[in-house]
């Protein structure tokens, strides 16, 4: 039994706890060195007094002290935290615990109580709250990023402001959902959200980026870190998500992309000009320097003529490609024989093949495969495929045409043995201006648009266009298909040869500013048997109009002074009848609706072929020839 | 070789560069086979050009409609 000596001095002695006993009104009757530490009483000050001298003014107003009591008495203790005061006034946070202290026979006899001083723990706690008080509003009130919390299930526990402004959700909606809500359809049916929380869990840590869904449906590029939280045990506890919106960045990025490919584009298109413009003017001064050599000047007409015609095809592509990019490309629907087409386009790509010295073999039947569609825009389409055919395969290749029916469509394949297409770039050779066969070597050179115009008139025609290669060094294949149709085809248009033969002479007065433009329209209509006046402005031409009696005028539109348009209303209104023909660069729907009210009866887009040009001049259409 | 008449059955039809061997000039020629693959008939010429052996093909039965 320990001596009860030795209970009396480790309460007298304790300093870290405020010891006492009270009588049972609440008087004080002992006091220990810490109440004296804690309280700053003196045992003599203190003994005597009623406990509540330690409390607030407000507490014994509602008689706190009075209560604690009470319930010590009915319950056997009390515990309570809360200020108390020092004797010199001041205040700290104590923790108090008091007990009912009763003989054997459960008389009440007084109580202990037991202070201790709490200050410093509660300015750690309350330290503490004010930081995360701090961080939570910092974190609520942040707009640029998404960043809320998950439970470790994937549960979102908490959503700021900048997750509802980037989301659209507002808080009460979203919390409580789980966050793969906010992933597209096509991410959730491949198990992303689950697949990141898996992530994070392993490495602490998981980035991205992705589409993500606001609450409308709609979709933003977003860049996603998700950080998984621990406790101090290493439990986890959950996960912290901030999202950044990038839709703007990724726009300015495709706009940059767009700009780039657009730039390579135009550098392109000029190396393709000057390609043909180079011979061209080689031809020229061969031309001024040969002056009487009849064999030389044939050579140079015939460059001429090929070079020029080139540039006709890369002008044609350009608006192709204008009309295509406004969905403004017209297919002529008539009934066209498949083996016309093939045969048209052999023609035409037969300087490229015969250039690389190719075999050439066709498997095409002499008739039946037949179409509904446009005959020019399909044999654009097998000749683009059959250049770049002889383009893309090294000199002595062998490039095989072959058409036949096949499950009710009729197919034309283009086969060489040249360089093949890697399987990365099958499909991307027929975007526009992406350079997709650029990994290959330019051999040939061309727009490398072809293949998109190509394909978008395959499909204007109900067809496809596709490509096959084993890879890169095993050849290609280039697969045209279209619905078979199976009537007759309608009688072909006269080609140009053909249409010069029948010819018949007119009277056509040339109007153009440029002034060579308008010397080789009127020598060549010359040579043609036509009578012709040439006048390089607006003024001029009225002048001219009324003397020179046309049967034909060929207008240019665009003329300093008075223009084109102008011209021809100034003739009809001056009651002219005769044909006014556009010859212009001007070639949009726009210009035509334009040119029409004002009197021209045929709108031709420069340059104009000479079969196109013939036909017009023989064709009346209704107006009065005098 | 070439026959008399033009054909009217779907030929194959091969036109093909061939080298001189002393001046490296290449001189073009067609040749025209049965779906089996057996030689129908052949140019009795050869063309400097392509589209030229092209218009003699066409006297054979090529490009027949």
């Amino acid at each position: 039994m320990v001596d009860p000596l030795i209970y009396k001095r480790m309460i007298e002695q304790a300093k870290d706890y405020a010891l006492f006993v009270l009588d049972q009104s609440g008087r004080i009757m002992t006091w220990n060195a810490g109440a004296e530490r804690l309280k700053g009483y003196a045992p003599d000050e203190i003994i005597g007094r009623h406990f509540s001298v330690f409390y607030t003014r407000e507490a014994i107003e509602s008689k706190w002290p009075e209560h604690e009591l009470e319930i010590a008495t009915v319950e056997g203790r009390f515990e309570d935290e809360g200020w108390r005061l020092r004797k010199d006034g001041s205040r700290f946070w104590a923790n108090v615990v008091i007990t009912a202290l009763r003989d054997d026979d459960g008389k009440l006899l007084g109580f202990s109580k037991i202070t201790r001083d709490l200050s410093e723990r509660r300015l750690h706690e309350q330290a503490l709250r004010h930081s995360e008080e701090r961080f939570r509003l910092l974190v609520e009130a942040v707009e640029d990023y998404a960043i809320y919390m998950l439970d470790p299930e994937g549960v979102i526990a908490s959503w700021n402001l900048g997750a509802e402004r980037i989301h659209g959700y507002p808080r009460e909606d979203i919390v409580g959902q789980h966050f793969s809500h906010l992933f597209t359809p096509e991410d959730i049916a491949a198990g992303k959200p689950w697949e990141e929380l898996g992530r994070a869990r392993r490495s602490g840590r998981a980035e991205g980026e992705g589409w993500r869904l606001k609450n409308t449906g709609a979709r933003f590029w977003a860049r996603a870190v998700l950080t998984a939280v621990h406790d101090d045990a290493g439990h986890l506890r959950g996960f912290a998500k901030i999202t950044q919106d990038l839709t703007e960045r990724r726009h300015v990025q495709d706009l940059e992309k767009a700009s780039q490919n657009v730039n390579e584009f135009i550098a392109m298109l000029a190396h393709e000009l000057r390609n043909p413009l180079a011979p061209i003017r080689n031809a020229v001064e061969v031309m001024a320097k040969a002056r009487g050599d009849a064999d030389a000047h044939e050579a140079m007409r015939q460059t001429i003529d090929r070079q020029s015609a080139q540039l006709a095809r890369i002008v044609d592509d350009m608006l192709d490609i204008a009309r295509i990019t406004r969905g403004g490309l017209i297919i002529e629907r008539g009934r066209v024989e498949l083996a016309d087409v093939v045969h048209r386009a052999v023609e035409t790509a037969a300087p490229a093949i015969e250039d690389a010295r190719h075999t050439l073999e066709l498997d095409v039947p002499v008739s039946g495969l037949i179409v509904r569609g446009d005959r020019d825009r399909l044999t654009q389409v097998v000749a683009n495929v059959l250049n770049n055919a002889a383009r893309y395969t090294p000199h002595g290749g062998r490039i095989a045409v072959r058409a036949r029916a096949e499950h009710g469509e009729a197919l034309v394949s283009v086969r060489d043995t040249g360089r093949g297409i890697a399987p990365q770039l099958i499909e991307r050779i027929f975007d526009m201006f992406v350079q997709g066969r650029a990994p290959l070597e330019r051999v040939g050179g061309g727009l490398g648009i072809g293949l998109a115009l190509a394909r978008r008139i395959a499909e204007l025609h109900g067809g496809a266009l596709q490509a096959k290669s084993e890879g890169e060094g095993k050849g290609s294949e280039f697969i045209l298909r279209l619905p078979l149709s199976d009537k007759a085809p309608e009688p072909a248009p006269l080609r140009a040869e053909q249409a010069q033969k029948v010819t018949l002479q007119r009277r056509v007065l040339v109007v153009d500013d440029n002034v060579d433009a308008a010397s080789t329209l009127g020598l060549l209509l010359q040579s043609l048997g036509h009578e012709t006046l040439v006048v390089h402005d607006g003024a001029k031409a009225l002048e001219a109009a009324p003397e020179f009696r046309p049967d034909i005028m060929l207008l240019d539109i665009g003329m300093p002074g008075i223009d084109g348009y102008e011209v021809a209303r100034r003739l009809r209104a001056a009651g002219h009848k005769f044909r006014i023909i556009a010859v212009t660069g001007w070639g949009q729907e726009a210009d035509r609706q334009k040119a029409q009210e004002a009197g021209f009866d045929v709108h031709l887009v420069k340059p104009v072929e000479l079969g196109v040009l013939a036909k017009a001049l023989e064709e009346r259409n209704g107006a009065t020839l005098h | 070789m070439a026959p008399k008449d033009p054909i009217h059955l779907p030929l194959r039809w091969q036109f093909i560069p061939e080298a001189d061997g002393r001046t490296s000039a290449v001189k073009w020629k067609w040749c025209a086979y049965a779906q089996g693959g057996k030689l129908q008939m052949r140019s009795k010429d050869s063309f400097e050009t392509l589209t030229e052996c092209m218009e003699d093909a066409k006297l054979n039965g090529y490009e027949h409609r």
